[in-house]
């Protein structure tokens, strides 16, 4: 009989390998041991690589996560500009304006601005990069509530970049869309329009909760 | 094994002054992350402190830094030592959700070492959003086993939510 007491005895286990049939009491102590494969609370829901467009996800499954967690990996523009977020709550057959934020950004070469406004047509996350090849942006957002109809649906973001003067640089900061409504879409884009961006690539990831 | 969250539990109240989650730190992980995706107030401050195995740890010993980030205005550098409490981790005055908090929780249940966090907040005001980026530690080397949210005024809703992080 192996240790966790499963058929047949004594198989190799390792997470990502699991072999025999198991109890709950298995299944818990090989959790514990870090043995279980269990994909876990933290569940990618698309990874999404664009060329010379936006980043629309169209199901936040949001019947499944309240709360989700977003990667950006080297997006790019064609030309300088911002980059942000805009949300639909009517499936896509549009994407709202009103947004608030404030962001606080600071580069390498020392300045350090404000950024913020009560009301504009994206939620901006960093700015401002361009079209030189190393002018890429990475980070990461939380964004909470998109699921839940009675409530605003907030984020918060971390970025870093190399800006349009080749400056490495910061931008961290929160959004708010701030109206009660379930968010369908959300789009991720060029300056306050989000339009197209020469590239990018965007996970989506749902976060569980019980 | 990959990196990944472990759903630990999960706690809501409304209309109370504060909020306890006990138990939820453990041998079991070093770091914890925290999500509060509700934070309502008529019109009040969210504020956190840790609990150890005789209860919520009020003592003057909290410091922190916090950015708030308006965006109706200017910025503001807020910091304190000695403090009973860290944050604020968020403000509301308009309730509909109330804001959204990321907390990182460092070393909570060693008691060899201090234990230290990190949060991003963003909140929610009549006029625009607050946000806030900020850090603490509460600097007393002993083992917490929970997390006391407490309101600068009685807490119309919250919502938290722990995880260890693998």
């Amino acid at each position: 009989m192996s240790e966790y007491g499963y058929i047949p005895e004594s198989p190799a286990q390792s997470w990502g390998s699991n072999k025999g049939i198991f109890t709950p009491n298995d299944i818990y102590d090989l959790t514990r041991a870090d043995k279980y494969t269990d994909y876990g609370q933290l569940d990618l829901i698309e990874t999404k690589t664009v060329s010379s467009a936006v980043c629309d996800f169209t199901d936040l499954k949001t019947g499944s996560y309240n709360n989700h967690l977003v990667t950006f990996t080297d997006i790019h523009f064609g030309s300088q500009s911002e980059f942000g977020y805009k949300v639909s709550n009517d499936n896509g057959a549009s994407f709202a304006t009103g947004y608030q934020f404030a962001n606080q950004r600071g580069n390498a070469s020392g300045s350090f601005d404000e950024r913020k406004s009560t009301s504009q047509d994206s939620a901006r996350l960093c700015g401002d990069i361009d079209d030189a090849s190393n002018s890429l942006a990475n980070g990461y957002m939380y964004l909470y509530n998109a699921g839940d109809s009675q409530k605003f649906t907030f984020s918060t973001s971390s970025m870093v970049f190399v800006d349009n003067t080749d400056t490495p640089a910061m931008e961290f900061g929160g959004q708010l869309y701030p109206t009660q409504a379930q968010i369908h879409q959300i789009r991720f884009g060029l300056g306050t329009t989000c339009a197209s961006m020469a590239s990018a690539t965007i996970s989506l990831y749902g976060i569980k909760a019980y | 094994m990959s990196t990944k969250l472990h759903f630990i539990t999960s706690s809501s109240a409304t209309s109370v002054s504060d909020l306890s989650i006990t138990g939820c730190f453990t041998a079991e992980y070093d770091n914890y992350k925290v999500l509060l995706d509700d934070i309502e107030f008529s019109d009040g401050d969210m504020y956190f402190r840790f609990m150890n195995a005789s209860g919520t740890v009020t003592s003057a010993s909290y410091d922190d830094a916090v950015l708030l980030q308006r965006s109706y205005g200017g910025f503001a550098d807020n910091y304190h030592t000695g403090q009973t409490y860290l944050g604020s981790i968020g403000y509301d005055n308009n309730q509909q959700g109330g804001g959204a908090t990321e907390i990182n929780v460092y070393n909570p249940y060693s008691s060899s070492l201090y234990t230290f966090a990190s949060w991003s907040n963003t909140g929610m005001s009549s006029i625009g959003t607050p946000v806030r980026k900020g850090i603490g530690v509460l600097k007393v080397a002993e083992s917490h086993t929970g997390i006391n949210f407490v309101g600068g005024a009685t807490i119309s809703n919250v919502n938290a939510r722990v995880y260890g992080v693998k």
